[in-house]
């Protein structure tokens, strides 16, 4: 049997469409992931006892719940709020019913991705910034966030990759997209020429990403010698 | 209220860290005047407490006890606001430059002008002006990671005076920087002393600096302040 025999027409629309959905459900929930989950990792770095804010027992309790989220297996997560996704989109099925659950995911991984950007900001260019009379919040907008663009951009790579696969994992709940094909074509029918394509695609895609989110990390960086 | 001239008084100032979960002293009762228009040295090794006590002037540092008083103010009176307020009329100088990689050199010294508002366009003009009193005027557009270590500390030194601060500190602002380019940076800290009348004070670990610069020394040891004579020549041979 020849490979291409199964890559008609209707496979590569078919291809398409799921490329379309899962680069719409990555995109959307990576970035209300961020919505929520950047200023989380401010807050955590800055509230830290050793911080610019220090009040620890907040940044406690924000960390205890950031790696409870972060515990459960994404699988899990996805059946688990079944029913908060199904009262926020009205269906747990297709690519918008994996938005909540990815969102969910992913919000506190990128918290912890985000503290770990902002933590690598010299301690002395901050306190270099109070002695000239920065309040905290002018610290944040223009020290911290700035100094550590470019590993905030790594790190927002790494996020939007690794929600990408999460994506293509929902496939298994008919969650639509890339990963929906492969399962369904793959695993129940046999097609397994589809589902290499399918998973080739993938493959592509995080490539793209992390490419291009390496190289944008790379010109914005003023530290590189010119 | 400073009619004798004192910038900057340390009244009885202790300060502790933990250490292995004991309290350690790093600074015992420290009393210091330091006069409008003098060049101040704290000369002392390393660990001995400089840094801490330069810290503690501008409140980066809150003492366990005793008093800072900048121009007549005790810093431990004032709310956050206000201590922000004095800072800036405190510019502040590092060993290590701390200035910001991802701004440019002109945009480091508009960054404290940033920070109280002033227009961008009046900021860029203040900061080409400055650029040009540390000898940098070529340099506007060039990154940290693209000058040596005296081009940042004049940088540095330029940002410090954005806001016409009447204090300087500096800690250790020469101790990367080879002998000659020391000289050099010392040599402009004195310039920009006699013409803005700058308070300056010093901390070093070098003689040679408290001999290029300082009007009046003391030296710390183990976080004890006490009198000092600046050395001369004979010191050396
Ligand atoms: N934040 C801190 N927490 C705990 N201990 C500290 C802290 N800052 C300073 N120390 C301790 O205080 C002592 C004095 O430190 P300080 O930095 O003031 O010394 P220094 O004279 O500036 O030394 P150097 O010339 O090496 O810069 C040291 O023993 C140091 O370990
Ligand atoms: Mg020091």
């Amino acid at each position: 049997m020849n490979f291409l025999d199964k890559i008609n027409a209707q496979t590569i629309t078919m291809l398409l469409d799921g490329t379309r959905d899962t680069l719409l459900m990555t995109f959307v929930s990576a970035i209300i992931a961020y919505i929520i989950g950047m200023p989380l990792g401010i807050v955590l770095v800055v509230t830290h006892k050793s911080g610019i804010r220090p009040i620890p027992a907040l940044e406690k309790v924000l960390g205890f719940i950031v790696n409870i989220l972060r515990s459960p297996p994404f699988l899990i997560m996805l059946i688990l709020m079944f029913p908060i996704t199904r009262a926020i989109t009205g269906t747990t099925l297709g690519p918008k019913a994996v938005i909540p659950p990815l969102v969910v995911a992913a919000a506190p991984y990128v918290a912890r991705i985000v503290e770990s950007s902002i933590k690598e900001v010299d301690a002395g260019v901050i306190e270099a910034a109070q002695s000239m009379g920065a309040s905290p919040l002018q610290i944040i907008l223009k020290v911290l966030i700035p100094e550590a663009k470019p590993s905030l951009i790594v790190g927002a790579t790494l996020a939007t990759t690794t929600i990408l696969a999460y994506s293509a994992m929902a496939g298994i709940v008919g969650g639509g997209g890339l990963g929906d094909i492969a399962i369904r074509y793959g695993y129940y029918r046999y097609e397994t020429e589809i589902m290499v394509v399918t998973t080739l695609v993938i493959v592509v895609l995080i490539q793209v990403i992390q490419e291009s989110g390496m190289l944008l990390s790379r010109v914005t960086d003023r530290r590189r010698k010119v | 209220m400073i009619e004798d001239g004192c910038m900057i008084e340390v009244k009885g100032l202790y300060k502790e860290f933990p250490l292995n979960g004991q309290m350690q002293e790093v600074l015992k009762d420290v009393n210091l005047r330091i006069y409008k228009g003098e060049v101040f040295g704290i000369i002392g090794v390393s660990g001995a407490g400089k840094s801490t006590l330069v810290r503690c002037m501008n409140f980066l540092e809150k003492p366990t006890k005793g008093e800072i008083l900048i121009k007549g103010k005790n810093l431990s009176d004032l709310n956050p606001k206000e201590l922000r307020e004095v800072r800036r009329n405190m510019g502040m100088i590092f060993q290590q430059f701390q200035l910001l990689e991802q701004r440019n050199a002109i945009d480091n010294i508009c960054f404290p002008m940033e920070l109280v508002g002033i227009k961008r366009k009046d900021a860029r003009t203040k900061a080409r002006e400055l650029l040009k009193t540390v000898g940098m005027e070529e340099k506007e557009r060039s990154f940290p990671s693209q000058l040596s270590g005296g081009q940042k500390q004049r940088v540095a030194i330029a940002r410090a005076l954005a806001l016409n601060p009447e204090i300087l500190l500096c800690d250790e602002a020469t101790s990367a920087l080879d002998p000659e380019t020391t000289k050099s940076i010392l040599e402009l800290i004195r310039e920009l002393k006699s013409r803005l009348g700058l308070t300056v004070v010093i901390i070093t670990h070098e003689p040679d600096v408290v001999k290029a610069i300082c009007d009046r020394v003391v030296s710390i040891k183990n976080g004890v302040v006490s009198e000092s004579e600046i050395p001369t020549d004979s010191f050396e041979n």
